[in-house]
């Protein structure tokens, strides 16, 4: 089942509106279930148990241990475990469209957003630099392991503003650099035609979209209806 | 100065660093002046516009560049975006797109290449992905900005060939490049700049048959590979200060070290060489102590060192030399982490690589050379006795490599272990004076002496 | 060698803003992630982050000095935080607070510290967001306790301490002394480093 960018985004954004809108349990199930549906036909099996049973311990933290304890302790728990439990569905939706999704497909349902050029561009290059910066950092903690400064967390804490001084400097220096070279390849590719993009992934929306919008449209009926009758 | 470049021609621009031969790069593609900006007299015509008055998209669409550096002129994750990326800036529509990118494929042997992550690209594959994409909008001039400065034998063979491909189909091409060797059958001209002047201008052939001696003093890299004059072969005691033992690394469910053996000895400068993925750089965090998940032992007179001690005892100068600077100032950066640093003795040692003069200043504001040379003096102030160069001498002309090289034998001396994972034939053959050739995790050849030669087959991969 | 004397935001600015606002969502994320781990430090987080983002803030606003750069940082962290799964009232102060931001940059040209350090101040507080939910969340433990049959009150409890009402302010005020410290380390390590370096 694909489903289109877009999709996955309206999906993430009716979730992240409605678990904290939403007051029954019950409708809270069926906002991680789906998810949890759709990480298991992706293939995203083992994620999927992962997250399944998180939720379900936070769910049984809720219901059987914070009844029992004092009521002050009892509030910070369930504050605790209800807060991250109702993020999961998000968390969920959120790895899903990252596993699924290319950069240019997701690029592609931008540019279809119409937003402007300028924005589509800097996205498209927040993008490509993750994993350049993933490089940038695991170079540069090797350099500080062989000067025997530590970038770990005890580091951290012990000389914090020392620490960040070590990794800032060559990161942003090299950040600065990296961007001037990717600007002169970009320019000399014509970036700078004032005509509208091009794009050659292909996105449309499917019957599997359809169906998924669909199931969103009764969850959120379920839940304004749970909420007038006061369902569990 | 004045150059006029006909149409079709295939134009070498060649010369010592600093000489200017990226200035007429730019000049030609037109980041100067529409991304550098300064003081720009005269004028310059490519396919009939004026650089200065042309829109920089008009003129890209003219002139197509390839640069040297692969992993910084890429604007998409996967290949086949960046390939049609020129064409979709145009606003070609998609089924054309399509059409132009299938039609590359087979023009260019790109199947292997089609649908990946670039990040998991090899350099040499990065640089064919950077020629298509520039390929793909059919610009009728290509510049190429030192485009082998970072790959292996291999892909600078199949960068020659899609040079040689480009000229066959009529394209006017200028190359800036310090490697000359192989371009030498594909080249119609040579173009020689010295201080921002054209010191001559031949025929390729008239080039070819200048006497090696006239490339020395032209400061000119060698044009043929085995004409590479060999040096370092002195002979030095045996004494097995490092050894590796049953070196093995798994990563990913492959083994990316299988087994390596070998020892090293005082004074030795031994090139680590081999095709990118072999293992080269594996093995070289291996003996610094950075590689987890590796087994097998590294022994120090005898004795076996622990990661955290390999931490102690070894120093890596990176290829991208500045992301281990990391202070305000050169004698800042000697001091960082000594508990007591001994000024005098950064003096010393920062006078001997003529750093002294820079001395307040700022690291990273530093020359690429110099950088290079102040990470050398921090090793050296560190105490540390096994040194790795990673490409110490990639996109270097020769005096800047012939300076690596006094700086290499002169650490040797001092009774350092050097080891320098490095492409650079002329460098191996003249400074090196052991050859470790790793193929596929395993070192298949431990070649000195006499044999250094066998190098260069052995990177070709016809041995 | 450079050209600033546009004020549009041009190619190369928006390649930049690409790159820096992913630094500067990544250290906010990181660093912010850690910091909700434990139950201890999970109220000070907007504060720990703004002590470590505020040197890529102030390189950020030295090197695309132009208006609309950090609305768009905003948007870019709002959309980073979004598809992750966070809350999503922490993507809508991103992009308020990234708009006010820009607007408090610009009034000065960007060349006024203390306006960078204003603008940064409020930038700072855009991790905020997160804590929304706690507001209603007492309620809510009360309500479940209801449901089972228990009358005991946690909000009665928090609001016996009088908790709820210094909270936010509290934590406000300590995000903004700690914006004003990462703004001041910011403009030292300009100084030091990045200028002298030749990145701005």
């Amino acid at each position: 089942m694909r489903l289109d960018p877009r999709t996955k985004l309206l999906i993430l954004a009716v979730t992240s509106v409605s678990v904290f809108m939403n007051k029954s349990i019950a409708v809270e199930c069926v906002l991680a279930g789906i998810p949890l549906v759709l990480l298991s036909v992706s293939g995203n099996l083992k994620r999927m148990l992962k997250y399944a049973a998180f939720f379900l311990a936070l769910l049984l933290i809720q219901l059987f241990i914070v009844p029992r304890l004092p009521v002050t302790f009892g509030g910070i728990v369930y504050m605790f475990a209800v807060y991250i439990r109702k993020l999961l569905p998000c968390f969920m939706l959120g790895s899903f469209l990252i596993a699924t999704t290319s950069v240019s497909k997701f690029l592609a349902a931008i540019t279809k957003l119409r937003l402007s050029k300028g924005l589509t561009i800097a996205l498209a290059v927040t993008l490509r630099y993750f994993p350049t910066m993933r490089e940038e950092w695991a170079s540069i903690r090797d350099a500080m392991a062989l000067r025997g400064i530590s970038a770990s967390a005890a580091g951290l804490i012990s000389h914090p503003i020392q620490t960040m001084e070590h990794v800032y400097v060559p990161l942003l220096v090299s950040a600065s650099r990296i961007s001037d070279e990717i600007t002169q390849a970009a320019i000399t590719r014509g970036i700078e035609h004032t005509g509208e993009r091009s794009c050659i992934e292909e996105i449309a929306f499917s019957f599997a979209d359809l169906l998924v919008v669909i199931a969103y449209a009764a969850v959120v009926a379920g839940m304004v209806y749970a909420g007038m009758k006061g369902v569990f | 100065m004045n150059l006029i470049i006909r149409s079709g021609e295939c134009v070498l621009l060649c010369g010592p660093s600093g000489c200017g031969k990226t200035t007429v790069t730019r000049l030609a593609n037109g980041l100067i002046p529409h991304f550098f900006h300064g003081n720009l007299s005269g004028q310059v015509n490519v396919n009939g516009m004026d650089t200065r008055e042309t829109e920089i998209a008009a003129l890209s669409d003219a002139v197509g560049t390839v640069f040297q550096n692969p992993r910084t002129q890429f604007f998409n994750t996967d290949t086949d975006s960046e390939i049609v990326f020129g064409l979709e800036n145009r606003g070609i529509p998609r089924e054309a797109l399509r059409f132009r990118l299938d039609e590359l494929t087979e023009e260019l042997h790109l199947s292997e290449l089609r649908g990946r992550n670039i990040f998991e690209l090899s350099g040499g594959e990065k640089q064919k992905i950077a020629f298509s994409s520039v390929y793909a909008s059919a610009p009728d001039v290509l510049v190429f900005d030192e485009p082998s400065s970072n790959l292996d034998m291999k892909a600078i063979g199949e960068l020659a060939d899609l040079i040689q491909q480009a000229k066959i189909s009529g394209k006017t091409i200028l190359i800036a490049e310090h490697r000359i060797w192989y371009l030498m059958d594909i080249v119609d001209r040579v173009v020689y700049m010295q201080d921002g002047r054209i010191a001559s201008d031949m025929e390729a052939s008239a080039f070819k048959a200048l006497p090696e001696a006239d490339i020395r003093r032209m400061g000119l890299r060698v044009r043929d590979l085995s004409v590479s004059e060999s040096g370092g072969v002195k002979t030095i005691a045996a004494d097995g200060l490092l050894s590796a033992q049953k070196i093995s690394v798994r990563l990913g469910g492959r083994n990316v070290l299988n087994d390596i053996s070998f020892q090293a000895s005082r004074g030795e400068i031994i090139a680590i060489a081999g095709v990118n993925g072999a293992g080269k750089s594996t093995l070289a965090r291996m003996l610094c102590g950075l590689q987890k998940n590796g087994s097998g032992t590294v022994l120090w007179t005898g004795k076996p060192m622990s990661r955290r001690l390999r931490r102690k005892k070894a120093y890596m100068v990176m290829q991208d030399v500045g992301h281990q600077l990391f202070t305000d100032s050169v004698a800042a950066e000697c001091a960082l982490g000594i508990k007591a640093p001994n000024k005098d003795e950064i003096d010393r040692t920062l006078e001997k690589v003529d750093l002294l003069a820079y001395k307040e200043r700022h690291p990273l504001s530093l020359s690429g050379g110099q950088m290079q040379r102040l990470a050398v003096v921090v090793s050296d102030i560190c105490g540390k006795e096994l040194l790795v160069f990673d490409e110490p001498t990639s996109g270097l002309d020769l005096k800047s490599m012939e300076e690596v090289g006094i700086l290499t034998r002169s650490l040797a001396t001092q009774g350092k272990v050097l080891l320098i994972i490095t492409h650079d034939i002329e460098f191996m053959m003249r400074i090196c004076t052991r050859i470790l050739f790793i193929r596929d995790g395993e070192i298949v050849k431990d070649l000195s002496g006499g044999q250094k030669e066998k190098i260069v087959r052995l990177l070709r991969g016809e041995e | 060698m450079r050209k600033t004397d546009s004020k549009k935001l041009e190619t190369r600015d928006f390649i930049s803003v690409g790159i820096f606002s992913l630094i500067y969502a990544v250290v906010a994320f990181v660093i912010g992630g850690v910091a909700q781990m434990t139950p201890v430090t999970f109220p000070f987080m907007p504060m720990i982050v703004a002590l470590f983002t505020g040197t890529v803030f102030m390189l950020y606003v030295a090197k695309i000095p132009k208006k609309g750069a950090l609305s768009i940082l905003g948007v870019i962290a709002a959309i980073l935080l979004f598809v992750t799964g966070m809350f999503w009232m922490m993507s809508v102060f991103f992009l308020v607070f990234g708009v006010i931001a820009d607007f408090i940059c610009a009034s000065a040209d960007f060349r006024s510290f203390k306006k960078n350090l204003l603008a940064y101040c409020v930038m700072a507080l855009a991790p905020m967001g997160a804590y929304i939910p706690m507001l209603v969340m007492p309620a809510q433990f009360d309500a479940f306790m209801k449901n089972k049959g228990d009358f005991a009150s946690f909000e009665g409890v928090i609001h016996s301490i009088g908790a709820t009402w210094w909270a936010i302010p509290a934590m406000i005020i300590g995000t903004i002394v700690c914006a004003i410290i990462g703004g001041l380390i910011g403009k030292k390590l300009m100084k030091k480093h990045f200028e002298k370096a030749g990145v701005v």
